[in-house]
């Protein structure tokens, strides 16, 4: 079921790092002999948790722990600092550089363990809680909560003009529900959002923010937004989804708009992909309608 | 935030004690100088975090933490051992009781000071996650129970929408009855025989009324009584219902071929696809002025297949709604006329009996033929 976790240990001296492969035998280990070496594997690999030395030549263990902290993609891995120096000055720097433990050099084998373990389940528990908090039960994409968070965080860092919000809109949904029942409904909200998904980019953010409604930002051109949301709508149009040997089909409205100069914040560029939303819906539905 | 946070400080020596919460002044402290007494106080009191000492009279640090990790409401509390055990077998029982952290004594106030806030900002970060896990399954729970209410509405919308349709033609042909009834009445052909004819012919658009009012309130749910019937019988009760409407419009209705032709489900939906378009041809016929309004079903079994088909002789369907004939709320008939529920209601019955329902125009009229596959 559960893949072993990724432990990192940065230390300068071999020795103590094949001490350490040795006692950690239960995990997926990597190994870095300096800082430099440890924030890069950290950022292009998915580490649980990194056992970083204090001591070394040119980045020291203080400095790699504050530069992941800096950076989003590694500021949740717990960092347990081991260190020769045992003086109250050293231990208070590693926990406020953001270590969450520190073991003293030479190791004792079964602490080592111990405290790695204890701080293994702890993030293990955060990870799942964060699943819970971000993504809809239902469909596994991001719910609504999350993709305003992140939305947010995009609409900051993105110019006019190439920001696009995508509204969309299961059509004659209730229909489903009435006929089939809402197991069947449920199913086809399940399909739909995983075909979209399957079409999106890894930098798009996609969630489901209504029962039927679910939005997508794009960073990209106006040309490039508009391809990506037809393919969705035609997609979803093909899409034949049995349910209790009945082929369901369902089409979806698509409303698109764009951040501007008068559209400056995210929720009027939600509000005005809503408003294209709409118009797709009076005009026949099944199709995609931008309002600049 | 840190000097809201409680801690509960156990130690079987007062002097430690003292020194902790001198250490700690900046959180709330209790303390508790044996085991016994820690665990009863985390039953009256919410803790944030523990500190713990391991060696103690009748209950010792192991046992008061695997208390604490047995009871659902402490189980989350942080424990941080304090002890002056270094031995590694004690530190690793510490872990495994469930305790977060170990610090030997004598301890260095900094350190000490450090773990605990490390510790009290993990928990917090649980803490603040949790509580938006709770936050999102509750709003889940709320959209569910909404989405179930607002289609609950719509289908009872609905219903109302094919009560009132279905209600419509016998409604007409009562109306048509009390017309006449005068006229006939002055002619003097009223004798006892017409008045029990009329009783019943009223009886029986009644009756209709009554199936469809209770067919109605169960078309949405699943699961009501389905049975075998044949197409014969189903035309033969609807042509029942609308023969002196369509005498009186002139319109005559033919069973041209009569294959047996079963099919298994509710018997009176089947009526009110029929009615639905048979009534359709009769309004088509109104709008125009065709000599020899004729109707004509056909009850057909080729190969496979069961095909029922009714065609008119009234000009044919308008191709501008022809495409989407099916559809809710399509119609060419003026306000108040026509709403465009009918074909829509006629094509979902046909759905839920696994058959096929299709329209085209053809010879001089409109056909429409409804397709499903012989069970064995
Ligand atoms: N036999 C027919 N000949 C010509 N046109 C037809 C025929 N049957 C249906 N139509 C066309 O199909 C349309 C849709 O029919 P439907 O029964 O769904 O709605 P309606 O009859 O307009 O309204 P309602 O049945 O709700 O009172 C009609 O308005 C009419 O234009
Ligand atoms: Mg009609």
């Amino acid at each position: 079921m559960k893949s072993k976790s990724n432990i990192l240990i940065v230390d300068d001296t071999p020795t103590n790092i094949e001490i350490l492969v040795d006692l950690l035998g239960d995990y997926n280990i990597a190994v870095s002999l300096d800082g430099q070496g440890a924030i890069d594997i950290s950022k292009n690999s998915s580490i649980d948790l990194i056992l970083l030395d204090i001591m070394m030549p040119e980045l020291d263990g203080f400095e790699v722990c504050k530069q992941l902290k800096l950076d989003p993609k590694t500021k949740d891995i717990p960092i347990i600092f081991i260190t020769a120096k045992t003086d109250e000055e050293s231990i208070e720097n590693a926990y406020n550089a953001g270590g969450v433990d520190y073991v003293t050099k030479p190791f004792k084998p079964r602490e080592v363990c111990a405290r790695v373990k204890v701080h293994m389940e702890h993030s293990e528990h955060m990870k799942r809680l964060d699943y819970l908090a971000s993504y809809d039960a239902m469909t596994d994409v991001y719910n609504r909560r999350k993709f305003f968070e992140l939305g947010e965080d995009i609409f900051k860092h993105t110019k006019e003009n190439e920001l696009f919000a995508v509204i969309l809109d299961i059509d004659h949904f209730k229909r489903v529900n009435d006929n089939y029942g809402h197991p069947a409904g449920d199913m086809v909200i399940r399909e739909i959002a995983q075909v979209v998904y399957n079409i999106l980019d890894d930098n798009m953010i996609f969630g489901r923010i209504g029962g039927e409604e679910f939005a997508i930002l794009l960073h990209t051109t106006k040309d490039a937004a508009i391809k990506i949301t037809e393919a969705c709508r035609k997609a979803v149009e093909e899409l034949s989804i049995m349910y209790n040997s009945i082929n369901l089909h369902c089409t979806m409205s698509t409303g698109m708009a764009c951040k501007s100069k008068e559209v400056d914040t995210l929720d009027l560029l939600l509000a005005k992909a809503d408003e294209a939303l709409y118009e797709a819906k009076d005009n026949g539905r099944n199709q995609l309608i931008f309002r600049s | 935030m840190d000097n809201k946070n409680s801690i509960l400080v156990v130690d079987d020596t007062q002097s430690n004690l003292d020194i902790l919460v001198d250490l700690l002044k900046m959180y709330n402290i209790t303390v508790a100088l044996d085991g016994e007494t820690a665990v009863e106080m985390t039953k009256h009191h919410s803790f944030d975090l523990i500190l713990l000492d391991i060696m103690m009279p009748v209950m010792d640090g192991f046992e008061v933490c695997k208390y604490l990790k047995s009871d659902p409401l402490t189980k989350s509390i942080p424990v941080i051992f304090i002890t002056a055990k270094t031995d590694e077998e004690s530190i690793e029982n510490a872990f495994l009781c469930g305790g977060v952290d170990y610090v030997t004594k004598p301890f260095k106030s900094r350190e000490l000071l450090s773990r605990i806030h490390t510790q009290l900002t993990l928990k917090r970060m649980v803490n603040d996650l949790e509580s938006l896990v709770e936050d999102e399954i509750s709003k889940r729970q709320k959209q569910e129970k909404l989405l179930q209410q607002q289609s609950k509405m719509a289908a009872m919308g609905e219903m109302m929408d094919a009560v009132a349709h279905q209600w419509k033609q016998p409604l007409n042909a009562l109306s048509l009855y009390s017309d006449i009834i005068p006229d006939d009445f002055a002619n003097g052909i009223v004798d006892q025989i017409y008045v029990n004819e009329f009783k019943t012919d009223v009886q029986i658009q009644i009756a209709h009324m009554v199936d469809t009012l209770d067919e109605f309130r169960t078309f949405f749910r699943p699961n009501k009584k389905n049975t075998n019937f044949t197409l014969q019988d189903v035309i033969n009760s609807v042509l029942i219902l609308i023969k002196d409407e369509f005498m009186k419009n002139a319109i005559t209705v033919n069973v041209a071929q009569q294959d047996t032709l079963k099919m298994y489900g509710s018997e009176n939906e089947l009526k009110h696809l029929l009615l639905n378009i048979l009534n359709n041809a009769k309004d088509a016929f109104a709008d125009n002025s065709v000599k020899n309004k004729i109707i004509t079903i056909r009850l057909m079994q080729i190969n496979d297949r069961n095909v029922l088909e009714i065609e008119d002789n009234a000009g044919g369907i308008p191709t501008s709604v022809l495409p989407d004939i099916f559809k809710a709320n399509v119609t060419s008939k003026s306000e108040g006329k026509g709403t465009g529920i009918g074909l829509y209601m006629s094509h979902q019955i046909a759905q839920k009996h696994a058959a096929t329902l299709s329209a085209k125009n053809q010879n001089e009229g409109a056909c429409f033929s409804l397709h499903w596959f012989l069970t064995h």
